[in-house]
């Protein structure tokens, strides 16, 4: 029977194979108009939703980190958010889901603040990109958001005091062991975890272990 | 191009002495800092032609000034392809002794042919400017084009998947074209914000000579049409680290020139090379091409915005004189550089090569 060395840290982890890719990211359009290619993106296998403005229901549902991939328009949405509207939903939205992976998705391109914009993004997909473009760079990103060194991360850096170099790697272990662990067992593991890292009401991280215990490391383990 | 109607209007506003434009001259306008001097209203309107025949001479003289038949010195410049003249208030090899004799009717202040170099250079960038910022507005309207580009390449995509059974549609031929406006609008975005190159986002390691091949197999879709061939040659593996989106500009923009200018059934030779240099590695393109001869001095502005040469213009009157100014604002965004080289040839054509190098990732 081939027998696997059971990994230790996260950065063992490698990449998702593009049919998992398919399977476990989610992608979520913000733009005033709904763009040509949703559809075709539909049936090329990705699971992506379009809204217009951040009123809509499933905004929540992106705050909640339930999406790994934001195609996101500058002008016309996030009015709620302020003048700069494309530019705050982004500040906002990196705030709260550092794993949340961004794209610019805008042709519109004349002025400073869209230059700030375009900085704070990861990528950029042209208005007028086709199918194969499209793909390409969202399966890209999604191929980036869907690992646990992203997680890791980000959990660390959401921390406001940095881990002791000896709670950082038995912190790591015990994620790492949760995933393996069967779904009843999980839950007592993850609230150990919680205890052991003092942070029971930090929403963020508990929805970032949370994202990476439940799914995206099990990806890895099967 | 010739300057529009809300250009010309800038221009008549900005101008600090009398003029007028020498494709239809008149009595010269009054500049904001030098009324036009009475003695040219009389002397134009008086029938004897000899104003007229002035700025004939003026327009056809190899030397800036001349002096009219009446003493005073008129200027010729050209702001983008239209020719002026200031006049009544330029110093001229006669204006001191006529100075003499006309008196009171002369005016003292005058300005030397170098003043008002500096003076017109300054009006072309401000109308330069002015002009972008009219640009911008049409962006709004370019982002429609590309909502519309984006539904031609879906329908092209999508029928490539599933061709239609009956007659045969060139897909490929109009994918090429839906992926050149993409990188016209590409062009059209940098000029409106060249800060964007300084964002750092959407840079990427990219394989240098296939973004010059698939740069050749869309142009390819134009060669038929003039009997050109393109011909790609050499090799590299090596990549650079930048914004495909602006990068794909610069050899688009050498290939676009070669075929605009190069006489029918030529060759158009695109090369990739690499070569090191005190330890670095560097990738070039050079792009090889027969095209109307420019001038020393034509062709030392050749990077710069609106800098064609006339020769350029005759042969072809698309484009905006912009393309190769925006390839070196480009290299210089992305670390790169861009060069030319004119050979002349028996013909009476030049052998154009232009280049680009930049320091490779791997």
């Amino acid at each position: 029977m081939f027998w696997q060395k059971p990994k230790k840290t996260m950065a063992e982890f490698k990449k998702l194979e593009r049919p998992q890719i398919l399977k476990r990211g989610r992608t979520l359009i913000l733009d005033d108009e709904e763009p040509e290619i949703l559809e075709p993106l539909k049936q090329e296998g990705l699971t992506i939703d379009h809204i217009a403005e951040t009123t809509d229901p499933r905004f929540v549902f992106l705050e909640q980190g339930e999406y790994d991939v934001l195609l996101l328009d500058y002008g016309d949405v996030g009015k709620s958010f302020g003048q700069q509207q494309g530019l705050d939903v982004l500040i906002h939205l990196r705030r709260i889901i550092p794993t949340l992976r961004i794209v610019a998705f805008t042709g519109r391109t004349f002025d400073a603040s869209q230059a700030d914009f375009f900085r704070l993004c990861d990528d950029v997909l042209r208005k007028d990109a086709g199918i194969r473009e499209s793909m390409e760079i969202i399966e890209n990103q999604l191929e980036q958001a869907l690992t646990p060194e992203i997680f890791w991360k980000a959990i660390l850096d959401s921390l406001e005091i940095p881990l002791e170099l000896s709670v950082k790697n038995k912190l790591e272990k015990e994620i790492i062991a949760a995933a393996e662990e069967k779904t009843e067992k999980r839950e007592r593991v993850l609230k150990n975890i919680y205890k052991m890292m003092g942070i029971s009401g930090s929403l963020i991280l508990e929805k970032l272990i949370d994202k990476l215990v439940t799914v995206i490391l099990p990806e890895f383990l099967k | 191009m010739t300057l529009s109607i809300d250009e010309m209007s800038l221009f008549s506003v900005l101008s600090p002495l009398p003029w007028t434009n020498l494709a239809h001259p008149g009595i010269p306008i009054p500049g904001i800092l030098m009324s036009t001097p009475s003695i040219c209203s009389k002397k134009f309107t008086c029938g004897d032609g000899k104003c007229r025949k002035h700025y004939e001479d003026l327009k056809i003289s190899e030397e800036g000034v001349v002096t009219c038949p009446f003493g005073f010195g008129s200027y010729k410049f050209i702001i983008n392809d239209d020719l002026f003249a200031f006049t009544g208030f330029v110093s001229s090899p006669r204006s001191n002794s006529i100075s003499r004799r006309r008196g009171k009717e002369f005016p003292k202040n005058r300005f030397n042919p170098d003043e008002l170099k500096q003076i017109i250079s300054r009006i072309q960038n401000i109308i330069n400017e002015a002009s972008l910022s009219s640009q911008v507005e049409h962006l709004e309207a370019l982002h429609e084009v590309r909502r519309l580009n984006q539904i031609s390449k879906v329908i092209l995509e999508g029928l490539e998947r599933k061709p239609p059974s009956g007659d045969k549609i060139d897909l490929t031929r109009a994918l090429k074209a839906t992926e050149l406006m993409s990188l016209h609008l590409d062009a059209l975005d940098f000029v409106a914000n060249p800060d964007l190159i300084k964002t750092r986002t959407g840079i990427h390691e990219i394989n240098f000579y296939k973004v010059v091949d698939k740069i050749c197999k869309i142009y390819r879709a134009l060669e038929k049409k003039k009997k050109l061939k393109i011909l790609l040659s050499g090799e590299s593996y090596k990549r650079i680290r930048c914004d495909e989106r602006f990068f794909h500009i610069i050899p688009s923009v050498f290939v676009d020139n070669s075929i605009k200018y190069a006489p029918l059934g030529t060759e158009i030779h695109v090369n990739v090379k690499e070569y090191s240099n005190q330890g670095e590695d560097f990738v070039k393109l050079t792009v090889t091409s027969q095209g109307p001869r420019s001038t020393p001095e034509e062709e030392s502005r050749i990077f710069i915005k609106k800098g064609r040469g006339r020769a350029a213009k005759e042969t072809s009157s698309q484009g905006a004189g912009c393309g190769l100014f925006i390839c070196s604002k480009i290299a210089e965004g992305i670390g790169g550089f861009v060069d030319k080289k004119q050979k002349y040839l028996p013909s009476g054509l030049s052998e154009w090569s232009f280049v680009f190098y930049i320091k490779t990732s791997s």
